[in-house]
């Protein structure tokens, strides 16, 4: 059940990814309207996908890196409803579900077993630690689709081709913004996420950094991002040079995340 | 350019360390040698790392032991201890603070100062303006104004020329110093982690079941002395079921003082016994080797009309069920039991994954029956003749491991910590906004000119603004 849940939700983010893209060629509001309901049904499905495991489960499904992976994904997709309503930047979708849409398939390409919870893994903490992190990385896919959105919108403004997409793109004050925006939200998320981190290290290891590659590595993408909003403040990196650092910062967040998993050892394993 | 040739080294160095560019560089050299750290095992043997250089960089094995060597002696091994790391992290301190230091008195000038009236003139030209008109009394007037300053969360002051008042109020001032608390945050988890160094410990403790030690081993064997005893009582395993992967892990510990029992508690993974600032951790547990002829196997016999009994025993003994004449004998254990195929049993590991005891029953000299019973399947308990062998411990083969941490700067780590939040918090969802309202007597109406700035989150000022304009036009409506 829980898996049909799943493949129906990837189902609906793939449609809507491909209309999203289609957008970029010939957008109309319809095909703009026809994306979003797309999504929001996926992410309905979705839900229901992660609510089935939860129960199934008896513990936030967040345990492997299917699950994790998935859960991720949702955040994102939350995060763009929140910022559609909020910002209403056009053809935000376009730069977003196809994020969304690869997460979700290198989730689904993951093996599914629900496990037991080991030991370490059975603490408040779980939920706590996994959440803020996650949500702070959610906020981190948007800066980099608005960061990508940014140099494309640069690039027409730069060349002086004024039809077309730099119509429909927002204008890049707007977008400056709103990556900052989500920078000082997913930056204290994140700091949140490595300080929690280090409390349930410390009961369950006995050591609260132990620099385990994941934390060397959620330490590295913490640095990356202080360095956005230090040499916006003080040395004035806007705009693109901001943007180019809200697309490095999200490269070492998806590195901490799949990277660390897959290719280096350490205690996040998840078994 | 007259004054760059002015300066001493020391304001030189001084400007280096107080700069952002340094704060930067410092970042991107900690991030990028940290990957590598990542990559390279950390104190591992030296073959593993050969190993991953040898994939990792395509080169030949010899190369690979060159590198090695090369990498060994730049500390790139053990490379978060190594000198020049922590010579790095030392930077970014000083850094951090000597940046601080430099702006602290500028910004802590700037927040100290009073808001003050401002002439229309600027007002005009504020990042939020708003004009309005509204009838009434003066005194009504300003009354409406200062109440719904204060219904917006201002404290209004008031200044008067002429014919002309002004209502000018300030808030969240000192949030411009949200950043040195992140700052100084960053100071105190330093600060804490360096008393853990110096003060503290990191040591490890395996403890069979029934021994006790007044030491722990840091690497390499050095002992620690803890000061005390702690003695495992018991330890035991709980797996889900029908799988090999542990559930919970659990050691009842006993802490003993000059020979008294002073602490007594079960740890799990999770949840650490403390006694006199050491800390001990469930962390890991195996077999003793060449215990299992050692080892006392715990059961419960209940007979077939009720009678139990709980009896010590070992291999090759024998017990009876009480209230009977029957009587078993252990003849064969398993730590993980399994049948194979052609339904042998086997022994799939030497740890205690599956216990199982192998017992012949015999009634009056005569054998009646003989099988395997397991620890985790109470269904194995059941003798053919409705007697029951439950079986309940095999004990003293098993030990505990303990990570042993004393650590007296962790309480002053999690306080910065505390600060860090709070200062993000602060440095991001909160701004420091003024507003000025000037009331000038224009004939029949009087005219309201709003300026306003907020440093931070302007959409969210101006939307309160509105709501300041709100208030003022409805208490109009209210009063005709």
């Amino acid at each position: 059940m829980e898996i049909i849940l799943f493949e129906l939700a990837l189902t609906f983010y793939f449609t809507a990814t491909i209309v999203s893209i289609m957008e970029l060629f010939k957008g109309t509001k319809t095909t703009s309207k026809i994306m979003l309901s797309l999504s929001i049904i996926g992410f309905a499905l979705h839900t229901s996908n992660i609510i089935a495991r939860y129960v199934i489960s008896g513990h936030i499904p967040i345990a492997n890196l299917h699950e994790a992976s998935s859960f991720f994904s949702w955040c994102i997709v939350m995060l763009f409803f929140f910022l559609e309503y909020r910002y209403r930047l056009g053809l935000l979708g376009s730069f977003i579900m196809p994020v969304v849409f690869v997460l979700m398939l290198s989730s689904s390409m993951l093996p599914r077993k629900i496990e037991p919870l080991s030991p370490v893994l059975q603490s408040y903490w779980l939920g706590i630690h996994t959440v803020l992190a996650f949500v702070g990385d959610a906020a981190f896919a948007m800066a980099f689709g608005v960061g990508i959105m940014y140099l494309i919108q640069e690039h027409y403004v730069k060349s002086k081709r004024l039809g077309g997409l730099f119509q429909r793109l927002p204008s890049l004050q707007m977008l400056d913004e709103v990556n900052y925006r989500l920078i000082t939200i997913g930056f204290p998320l994140l700091t949140l996420a490595i300080i929690t981190g280090a409390l349930w290290a410390e009961s369950a290891w006995g050591s609260y950094w132990r620099w385990d590659p994941k934390e060397v590595w959620s330490l590295i993408t913490w640095f990356i991002y202080a360095l956005v909003l230090h040499v916006r403040l003080t040395a004035g990196w806007r705009g693109k040079r901001a943007a180019i650092l809200s697309i490095i910062g999200f490269c070492a967040v998806l590195f901490t995340f799949f990277g660390v998993n897959l290719l280096l050892k350490g205690l996040h394993s998840f078994k | 350019m007259e004054k760059e040739k002015n300066k001493t080294i020391i304001d030189k160095v001084w400007d280096l360390f107080a700069s952002v560019r340094l704060a930067v560089v410092i970042f991107s050299i900690i991030s990028l040698t940290s990957m590598i750290g990542t990559v390279l095992e950390q104190n591992a043997e030296p073959e593993k790392n050969i190993d991953i250089l040898v994939k990792l960089l395509g080169v030949g094995h010899e190369a690979a032991h060159s590198i090695y060597g090369v990498l060994d002696s730049l500390g790139f091994l053990n490379m978060y201890h190594s000198w020049w790391f922590v010579t790095l992290l030392f930077l970014f301190a000083s850094n951090l603070i000597i940046c601080s230091i430099d702006r602290l008195p500028r910004v802590l000038k700037l927040v100290k100062e009073p808001v003050r009236p401002l002439s229309a003139e600027h007002l005009e030209k504020m990042s939020i303006k708003k004009t309005l008109t509204l009838k009434g009394k003066t005194s009504d007037i300003k009354e409406a104004v200062s109440s719904a300053l204060k219904e917006i969360g201002f404290k209004p002051l008031e200044s008067s020329d002429n014919n002309r008042i002004q209502f000018y109020a300030e808030k969240g001032n000192f949030t411009r110093l949200g950043v040195y608390i992140t700052h100084l945050s960053v100071l105190i988890i330093f600060i804490g982690a360096i008393i853990g160094i110096f003060f503290g410990f990191s040591a490890f403790l395996n403890l069979p079941e029934g021994s006790a030690s007044p030491v722990a081993y840091k690497d390499r064997g050095v002992e620690v002395p803890l000061g005390f005893e702690i003695r495992c009582d018991n330890f035991d395993v709980d797996y889900y079921p029908n799988s090999d992967m542990p559930r919970a892990y659990q050691s009842w510990l006993t802490v003993f003082k000059n020979g008294k029992e002073v602490m007594k508690k079960s740890i799990v993974v999770n949840d650490p016994l403390t006694y006199e600032g050491i800390t001990f951790y469930q962390s890991s547990f195996g077999t003793v080797p060449d215990s299992m002829n050692n080892g006392i196997f715990v059961f419960r016999l209940v007979s077939k009309d009720g009678k139990t009994a709980e009896i010590n025993s070992k291999l090759g003994e024998k017990f009876t069920i009480p209230g009977t004449s029957v009587e078993g004998r252990i003849s064969n254990f398993s730590p993980a039991f399994s049948i194979d195929q052609s339904g042998r049993a086997f022994t799939y590991d030497e740890q205690m994954i599956n216990p199982a005891v192998y017992i012949e029953f015999s009634e009056s000299g005569t054998t009646k029956f003989s099988g395997w019973l397991l620890k985790r399947y109470p269904n194995t308990w059941n003798l053919p003749d409705g007697n029951k062998v439950e079986f309940l411990d095999f004990w003293g083969v098993q030990y505990t491991g303990l990570q042993v941490r004393k650590d007296p700067g962790v309480l002053i780590v999690y306080l910065g910590c505390i600060i860090m939040a709070a200062g993000l918090y602060i440095t991001f969802f909160m701004s420091h906004k003024r507003i000025w309202v000037n009331i000038s007597d224009e004939k029949k109406n009087m005219a309201i000119l709003i300026g306003a700035s907020a440093n931070k989150n302007r959409v969210a000022f101006e939307r309160k603004i509105e709501k300041f304009v709100g208030i003022l036009n409805a208490g109009q409506k209210g009063g005709k």
